[in-house]
């Protein structure tokens, strides 16, 4: 496949478009690469310490100054404050409120509520709230004007 | 957004309304026959009344951190301390002169209200089916 690279002068201009006849395993794992990075965060659970993929992420919270990562199924702490994470994780994570980041890929949907907010079931059925000041941010990472 | 800024715009937005809808009014009655003319004082009691009304605001704060029955609660008590403003400033500043006046000028308070309200509402659902339609793009297979 022709690799073809294009200078942008701004960050939220970056894109990649794959051109390809078919989706392979191979152009699965290079668009994993490119929204998620080869990266993860390390967290701990019981004096453990493991490395959590971002794509295994739904979403992070912080509870009196402590920081807990949730999975489909489990619940880690991480070392790092909220707005650290903020900085480390892919565009598909989003802030949603004071003391939340959810990954917008384990989103099922979303309802609003009056006042402004929304909730946000993910997949695995949970509920969080998103905050009514967030949702423009949520949009704008969205696409949506 | 801080509550003092909160407040001064919510002061400039009702005061603008009120005169917008005077406006409206005086329009109307110029071709229906029957003008009507603004006392010295008129101007500047509704802006006084623009501020009245954006102090209950406070009663909003943090309106998407509550449950629904404290929703309800709070947004019946903003309802009703903008109504006693209204109502009073009117009364205060001679706005209305008899029970019929005083009637329409209820009336058209509480449509208002609950239509601003419902186009808030109108207006978030259209947020959310564009949010779930862009979810749908990128949404994790589990």
């Amino acid at each position: 496949m022709r690799v073809r690279f294009e200078q942008v002068d701004e960050k939220e201009k970056e894109q990649a478009l794959i051109r390809a006849v078919e989706k392979t395993a191979d152009i699965l794992s290079a668009m994993d690469l490119l929204e998620n990075g080869s990266g993860g965060i390390q967290v701990f659970r019981d004096r453990n310490t493991f490395f959590c993929k971002l794509t295994q992420i739904y979403y992070i919270e912080s509870v009196d100054k402590r920081t807990y990562v949730y999975t489909k199924g489990d619940c880690f702490e991480s070392r790092d404050r909220l707005y650290e994470l903020e900085e480390k994780l892919g565009m598909y994570y989003v802030r949603i409120s004071k003391s939340m980041i959810v990954n917008l890929r384990k989103i099922r949907n979303v309802s609003a509520e009056p006042g402004g907010r929304m909730v946000a079931v993910l997949l695995n059925g949970e509920r969080v709230i998103i905050s009514r000041s967030y949702v423009k941010e949520m949009k704008r990472r969205l696409g949506i004007q | 957004m801080n509550i003092a800024k909160k407040i001064f715009i919510q002061s400039m937005a009702i005061s603008t309304a009120i005169l917008f809808l005077n406006g409206v009014n005086a329009v109307i009655r110029h071709f229906a026959g029957t003008d009507i003319t603004l006392q010295w004082y008129h101007p500047i009691t509704i802006v006084l009344t623009g501020v009245l009304c954006a102090l209950p605001t406070v009663l909003l704060r943090d309106e998407d951190q509550w449950d629904r029955k404290t929703f309800r609660i709070r947004v019946s008590l903003h309802c009703l301390a903008l109504y006693a403003i209204i109502i009073g400033a009117g009364r205060l500043f001679g706005w209305y002169t008899d029970w019929e006046s005083l009637l329409s000028v209820s009336i058209i308070f509480f449509l208002v209200y609950a239509f601003v309200w419902l186009l808030s509402h109108w207006l978030d659902k259209q947020d959310e089916k564009k949010i779930n339609h862009a979810l749908d793009t990128i949404r994790d297979e589990e």
